[in-house]
């Protein structure tokens, strides 16, 4: 079972990294080792492998694979930015846990379980939120995050097991259905921070140290919200209920993220609230997906989860990398920015075209067809259409904020240009290092630098503590890079999206032959699954199952189901 | 549903009650603890041994993670605001209805006792999960309410597999786990477990209040016949001080709960001898409001608290705060008291 190293490596790891937190540079090392190392195993991990547990089992989709892969590389280029700008010591650990967490639910079959290990994960995640020095507003965000995972997992938990038993004359009616759904869906939007659920991630964004915000927002969440997918797609989609009302409200849930969250992203004037709040904004379109219910949802919404969480992490590494770089979060500062650091400039021009896309890139696409998909012609449609393309406006304001006459503060920043040790460079931006979060940086890391020690590692921490500007930027133009080539659809991302979830081992679902049938499902389309079958997502074959706009490569993709099922070997 | 089943799912609650409305932390948690190794066993058909006994490891873990960070604390919490007979009382009618609606509608896979444990800890943390003023009684309260979803879904759904009960496991380390980091930190960035630093408000619509409060006192002045009823220590000995709900700090509540009950209580003369700008919100607000309606000329709280400084309002020659005029039996009696 090739899953089993990942989870070795993962939770080994995380346990390592906090017994040895006492030990900075013993927690360092296991920690980028562990993230390494978990990116290698999440590389080797082989779609459709099963590991059987009791009665229940594992089972790896190629999504998860991908999923896994991207979060620990993307993790262990961020933390080798946060080395670099703005340190937390907790971070690696909190990584491996939470992608351990992640890579156990994307691999369960039954939501409920799967659940279960979600919110776990986003536990253990939510402990990097804590910084040193401790204050009562670190707790209280801290405190915020874990009341909303707790009463968001609870809300899941309720709505998805009311409907996974047979339900008898239940069956009949739409509201026991769509107030699961609902259930499920506004969990979806309190783990995301979605307006109005935005207060927690909105302070989270303010207080907790940038180098996690990726995790806590994005990430987490976003684990979440494919398992509630698989959930609505397996359990409520092929039922083809009227949910209006219920779809309604998860749908201005959505357009309310998107509209306002670029408002609120444009109108702020601080760095990290900006990424707070363009996190907001992107997973509207995930809550849009959520409002579909119907099959053909799957791949889009599951290939814009992929772009969004590279993206926002990528936003996110850049954010730090400036604040660190020029000593302010207050974008009226920046001034000239971009001139000082063309690395930054060139990442942050990729970030909002990997989070926009271009017309032809999968990005674009499939935020596209989500607004298409989930709004019909309308007021609402341009407001979600020109909320998403909203975004050019805060990308565009901290650029051009970068192209004016860089101010004092930023011209006396370290440049992106490589150093020798012992060239003069411009000052040091310690104190900003622990302005808001706390944490100094690598300092605790490497305590001084040796200038007298001679040896290897003592000049390998010199070039490093010399060249953190260059490295930062660097680091923050790979992971711009990847999100791109994610929502160019490089990676197999769009076929890996479209690959169907973990069977579940016995059906759970709300129907069973010999029950009362589901209500009315239309003339022509799905019917109740036969024993043993399981309703997989885009296997409702009908004629609204179309593949996402330049996908037609893709195997399959013409005609029924916009997927594939990848061939799972037998067990 | 087995007579065992209904007796776990009592313990159940009854764990969760004392959690939630315990004011010394340690007491609390042992309550959590019980609740959290019961719940397990609220399953028909029985779960597998494995199964219960990763979840009772994992709730004892949990439970040690939190008592490693109280031992180090004055482990005192402000406790229920309703008390403990409304919590016991809310959480007996979720259990019923729990009970009777057990299966929302149609056949449940699971024991009816557990639908009704599950409803019954959800409403009884709803209070502290909205308030959250105090990390562990919320973080103690969000246990209770996951545990609470958690025994919904048994009786609805039936019982967990092995592997949903390792999940569910690991999910209590980390609830408890978490908590026990928040209480760690709250109690390094304040020095006690109470979050937010703010005035504590006297809760005016108490069954009982403890001492007769601005808007009572505002009550007599307009109600001639109506008198605060007024309690003291030793005609209650058995009662735990209630200082801690006055506005006192926590300091001086546990040293009234150490003095005993006969004891004066440091909250009450911390009271009496406390600017009547110091007052909680809830005291200061009637005052506050004496300038639009003509009510300024009332004596400060304090005076009314303290018997021998009662002024007599200008304009009133005759009566105090209870209404009565001077020497009436009435008034003697409120001044006694």
């Amino acid at each position: 079972m090739s899953l089993l190293p990942f989870l070795a490596v993962t939770f080994g790891g995380a346990a390592a990294a906090l017994i040895a937190r006492n030990s900075p540079r013993l927690a360092l090392a296991i920690g980028l080792l562990g993230l390494a190392g978990a990116t290698i195993a999440a590389l080797a991990i082989v779609p459709g492998d099963r590991l059987a547990i009791g009665p229940g089992r594992l089972e790896v989709t190629e999504f998860g694979r991908l999923f896994l892969a991207l979060g620990c590389s993307t993790g262990t280029i961020v933390a080798i930015v946060g080395l670099s700008t703005a340190w937390q010591r907790e971070l690696p650990a909190a990584l491996l846990g939470g992608f351990g967490a992640l890579g156990l639910a994307l691999s369960i079959g039954d939501p409920i379980v799967a659940l279960v290990a979600i919110l776990a994960g986003s536990l253990v995640g939510s402990l990097v939120t804590l910084v040193r020095p401790s204050s009562p507003r670190n707790v209280q965000v801290a405190t915020r995050e874990f009341r909303a995972i707790a009463v968001a997992g609870a809300l899941a938990l309720v709505g998805m097991a009311w409907i996974a038993r047979p339900l008898g004359p239940l069956a009949e009616e739409p509201t026991v259905f769509g107030l699961a759904y609902l259930a499920v869906a506004l969990a979806a939007a309190i783990r995301f921070g979605a307006i109005p659920f935005h207060r927690w991630a909105a302070r989270l964004a303010d207080s907790a140290p940038e180098i996690a915000l990726p995790l806590l927002l994005a990430w987490a969440p976003a684990g979440f919200a494919v398992v509630a997918l698989a959930w609505m797609d397996r359990s409520i989609a092929p039922l083809l209920l009227p949910l209006e009302v219920e779809r309604a409200t998860v749908l201005a849930i959505g357009v309310a993220s998107i509209v306002l969250g670029a408002a609120a992203a444009w109108l702020q004037d601080d760095v990290e609230h900006v990424v707070g709040y363009s996190i907001v904004q992107d997973a509207g379109f995930v809550i849009l997906g959520l409002a579909i219910l119907d099959p053909v949802a799957w791949q889009p919404t599951r290939t814009w989860i992929l772009v969004f969480v590279v993206a926002k992490t990528a936003f996110a590494a850049w954010a730090i990398a400036v604040r660190t770089r020029f000593g302010t979060r207050r974008i009226a500062d920046l001034s000239g920015w971009a001139r000082r650091s063309p690395g930054l400039a060139v990442a942050l021009v990729v970030v909002a075209v990997a989070t926009l896309g271009l017309p032809g890139l999968v990005a674009w696409q499939v935020r596209a067809r989500l607004v298409e998909l989930s709004v019909v012609d309308g007021p609402l449609r341009i407001a979600a259409t020109l909320g998403g393309l909203a975004a050019l406006a805060y990308y565009g304001r901290m650029l051009l904020v970068g192209l004016r006459q860089p101010s004092d503060l930023i011209a006396a920043a370290p440049s992106e240009r490589p150093r020798r040790p012992g060239d003069s460079v411009a000052a040091p931006v310690e104190p900003t290092l622990t302005a808001g979060v706390g944490e100094p940086g690598p300092s605790p890391v490497y305590p001084a630098i040796p200038a007298a020690v001679a040896g290897l590692e003592s000049r390998a921490i010199a070039h490093w503590t010399q060249n953190r500007a260059p490295i930062a930027s660097a680091a923050v133009l790979v992971l711009a890079l990847t999100a791109l080539a994610v929502a160019a659809g490089a990676l197999g991302g769009p076929a890996a999206a479209a690959a169907p979830a973990p069977e579940p081992v016995a059906p759970s679902e709300t129907f069973v032959p010999g029950q009362t049938e589901p209500p009315s499902p239309s003339p022509g389309e799905g019917s109740s699954p036969a024993p043993g079958e399981s309703v997989g997502p885009g296997q409702t074959a009908g004629p609204s199952v179309s593949p996402v706009p330049g996908e037609s490569s893709t195997p399959g993709a013409s005609g029924g189901p916009s997927f594939v099922p990848i061939p799972t070997p037998s067990p | 549903m087995s007579v065992l089943l209904v007796a776990a799912s009592f313990v159940t609650v009854a764990g969760a009650l004392v959690a939630i409305t315990g004011r010394d932390a340690r007491i609390a948690l042992g309550g959590l603890v019980v609740a959290l190794v019961t719940a397990p066993v609220l399953a028909d058909p029985p779960p597998e041994p494995a199964g219960v006994g990763v979840r009772v490891v994992a709730a004892l873990l949990g439970g040690y993670l939190l008592f490693m960070t109280l031992r180090d604390t004055s482990a005192a919490t402000r406790g229920s605001l309703a008390g403990l007979p409304a919590e016991t009382l809310a959480a007996a009618a979720a259990y019923v209805i729990g009970y009777g609606t057990s299966g929302l509608g149609s056949a449940p896979l699971g024991p009816a006792a557990a639908s009704a444990a599950g409803f019954a800890l959800a409403v009884i943390s709803v209070a502290p999960i909205v308030r959250g003023a105090d990390v562990f009684r919320l973080g103690v309260a969000l246990a209770i309410l996951v545990t609470g979803a958690e025994l919904v879904r048994v009786g609805l759904a039936g019982t967990p597999a092995p592997l949903e009960q390792l999940m569910t496991a690991g999910l209590t380390v980390g609830l408890l786990g978490t908590v026990a980091v928040l209480c760690a930190n709250t109690v390094a960035a304040t020095g006690g477990l109470a979050l937010r630093n703010e005035p504590r408000r006297s809760a005016l619509f108490e069954a009982h209040p403890i001492t007769p409060t601005a808007a009572s006192s505002l009550r007599g002045s307009f109600l001639p016949g109506w008198r605060p009823r007024r309690r003291t220590s030793a005609a209650e000995p058995g009662r735990p001080s209630d200082a801690h709900r006055i506005g006192a700090s926590d300091e001086d509540a546990g040293s009234a709960r150490r003095a005993g009950p006969s004891a004066p209580r440091a909250g009450w003369s911390a009271r009496r001898n406390r600017p009547t700008h110091a007052a909680p919100h809830g005291e200061q607000l009637p005052l506050e409001l004496d300038a639009s309606t003509g009510l300024a000329d009332l004596p400060a709280l304090g005076e009314l608290d303290d018997p021998v400084k009662t002024t007599q309002p200008p304009g009133r020659v005759e009566g105090d705060a209870t209404g009565e005029p001077p020497g009436s039996p009435k008034a003697d009696e409120h001044d006694a008291s």
